[in-house]
């Protein structure tokens, strides 16, 4: 019987993948901490987790971006280790450090390795002693505007200037010609300097029509890396990821062996902990390193669906030194999954948040479907944090009816209360571009970058929520005839009109 | 929430429904709906309450304002852009009137609520 050195962990982080690390807890006979927000007091998590400490206000720089106040809440509750989930202080090497000196485990890579490619310049560097392509670009000291101009015009237009310390789609600027060259890099330095606190930035290349593939790696304690293959991610919003796929449909086998021996051969140079994802741009045949993650992604769940494999539960033995690491042999994909964001936002309206009390929700359960909740009714989605209700996820054996089980999915998902996503992501799947595999990372820009049509209606279904509406009745029980006189026919009969 | 198992032209179809207040929301074959009926006076006075506002609908940055005080803007023209989780939102006009007042500037932080524009008001009849 093995002995935990993990007794009780504490979850710095929220939504769904607070939830998921708490199932992962208690499966392994963990008991968690949530480490959460005034706000999210009414939320599953909060529900779910055995013990809960509030680390302050909503803004989250009050309370899921603030080191001491997560320490101190994870301290007070005598917790052995903290998991930080993705995005507030998952990738903050001084969180790492604090986690440690204050003797808990930091389910995680080490500080060192998140410093080391956090940097988004010395990554870069890593990957040239490396020997791997590197989307081609300016990363010297030199921040003249005469040499960033100069370089710009070196690399060829189009010319993407980005924060050093940005990272996730943040802080990036596309110059399209030499006239807005100045203009682009100053203001990119501005809001450097505000969002990152430096102005520093770098040139890339903008490939204007890759791919987005990254590849799951996973380091043990002795230091062997395995990769858990690839993701495709390419379509997004404003580099804001929306579907994402396992494995990339169109990536040739060749180009899979190249890429999945450069990010472990990354991971192993780095000496990489715990799972991580090394991104790259696929353009042409060619690949190029984008930027490397050391954490978890909120996508995660598709490569667990194709492979057989639990993240979390790796991520957490590992912490312990109680992890076998999977031979690379046994991994070996099945079938295809696609994952699906909720958010809650109206897009007849351009995606404009939509805040408020979830009314009700429903996720029906079916063969090959697998839901990530945040929220259920009477939780209350506000502004103080991303949209994102839950995740959709479904596998089936080719991406073709993985693509119509996710179609079907999502119109029989219902959720009462807020605006969501869910007829743009219909519209995006039932495209043609999208259904052929073709689409690459301008997708969204050509062809979904305006607000959908409104949905229509048809007269019977106006006389159902007229009825409805009329009916004064808001329990439930079988729908009753009321507001059409005997003589008209109704077109909605109950199935307890049959006998 | 109700729960329909309703016979539709022979067909099977599953409704789910929740009524609160003078809103239902419905599900069915596959799309949702927020559902109001409301009297024509109640429609009208409701437009007029605050259509001549554009409020910010979360906390976030401006990046634009296409609205200068005086200036004769559209109904459906963007008045306001903004940017907050990684997104960029427009915002518009809602009625075809004259700008009155800007609160705003390009870089300002707001709050969610916050009025950012006024346009002058549409005379009810």
């Amino acid at each position: 019987m093995t002995t935990h050195k993990i007794k009780r962990l504490a979850i710095a982080n929220r939504g769904e993948v607070a939830v998921r690390i708490i199932h992962a807890c208690h499966e392994l006979g963990i008991e968690t901490i949530l480490l959460h927000s005034e706000a999210d007091v009414h939320t599953k998590a909060y529900r779910m987790s055995d013990i809960t400490h509030c680390i302050g206000p909503s803004p989250t720089n009050e309370s899921y971006l603030n080191i001491e106040a997560n320490i101190r809440g994870a301290l007070e509750h005598k917790a052995n280790a903290i998991h930080p989930g993705f995005g507030f202080l998952s990738e903050n090497a001084d969180f790492a450090d604090a986690v440690v000196k204050a003797g808990m485990i930091f389910v995680g890579p080490s500080s060192e390795s998140i410093r080391m490619l956090g940097d988004k310049i010395s990554a870069k560097k890593l990957i040239q002693e490396v020997g791997l392509p590197c989307v081609p670009g300016y990363m010297g000291e030199d921040q003249s505007l005469s040499r960033l101009e100069a370089e710009a015009k070196k690399i060829g237009y189009p010319v993407i200037v980005k924060a050093a310390a940005g990272g996730g789609g943040r802080g990036m600027k596309l110059i399209r010609s030499s006239e807005e060259a100045a203009e682009q890099i100053t203001s990119a330095q501005r809001e450097a300097l505000s969002s990152f606190g430096s102005s520093t930035v770098f040139l890339e290349k903008y490939l204007d029509h890759a791919k987005h593939i990254e590849f799951q790696v996973f380091g043990d304690s002795s230091g062997k890396c395995v990769h858990l293959l690839e993701r495709e991610c390419s379509i997004q919003r404003r580099h804001q990821k929306i579907i994402e796929e396992a494995c990339a449909s169109k990536l040739s086998d060749t180009l899979r062996q190249k890429m999945s021996q450069a990010a472990v051969q990354l991971a192993e140079r780095a000496k990489y902990q715990c799972a991580g994802t090394v991104e790259f741009l696929v353009q042409d045949e060619k690949f190029y390193f984008l930027e490397m993650n050391t954490r978890l992604q909120v996508e995660h769940p598709i490569t667990e669906m194709v492979l057989g494999v639990d993240l979390v539960k790796a991520q957490i033995l590992n912490a312990e030194h109680q992890f076998k690491i999977w031979d690379q042999e046994f991994l070996r994909p099945r079938g295809h999954a696609i994952e699906c964001r909720l958010y809650a936002e109206n897009p007849f309206e351009g995606g404009i948040p939509s805040t408020g009390k979830l009314l009700a929700t429903y996720f029906p359960e079916a063969p090959g479907r697998r839901y990530e909740v945040g929220f259920e009714a009477g939780d209350e989605i506000t502004a103080f944090y991303d949209p994102m209700i839950a995740k959709i996820i479904v596998w089936d054996e080719t991406r073709q009816r993985a693509i119509q089980k996710m179609i079907k999915t999502l119109s029989e998902c219902v959720v009462f209360g807020v605006y969501t996503n869910i007829p743009y992501l219909i519209e995006i799947l039932k495209h043609p571009e999208f259904q052929s595999g073709q689409m690459n990372t301008q997708f969204i820009n050509q062809h979904f970058s305006q607000p959908i049509a409104e949905q229509k209606w048809s007269e019977d279904e106006k006389i159902f929520f007229s009825q409805e509406f009329r009916s004064h009745k808001s329990t439930s029980g079988p729908n009753l005839n009321v507001g059409l006189s005997t003589k008209e026919q109704n077109p909605w009969l109950t199935n307890w009109d049959q006998k | 929430m109700k729960i329909h198992n309703l016979i539709h032209k022979n067909k099977k179809v599953k409704a789910y429904t929740f009524k609160v207040g003078d809103q239902l929301w419905a599900h069915i074959n596959g799309k949702t709906i927020c559902y109001t009926e409301k009297s024509a006076a109640q429609k009208s006075n409701a437009q007029s309450q605050k259509s001549h506002l554009i409020l910010a609908p979360m906390p976030g940055k401006i990046s634009k304002v296409n609205a200068s005080v005086g200036m004769d803007v559209e109904s459906g023209q963007t008045l306001v852009v903004m940017e907050a989780m990684k997104m960029e939102y427009a915002l518009k006009a809602s009625i075809s009137s004259k700008v009155e007042k800007v609160f705003f500037k390009p870089g300002d932080q707001v709050k969610l609520g916050d009025v950012l524009v006024e346009l002058k008001k549409e005379s009810s009849d």
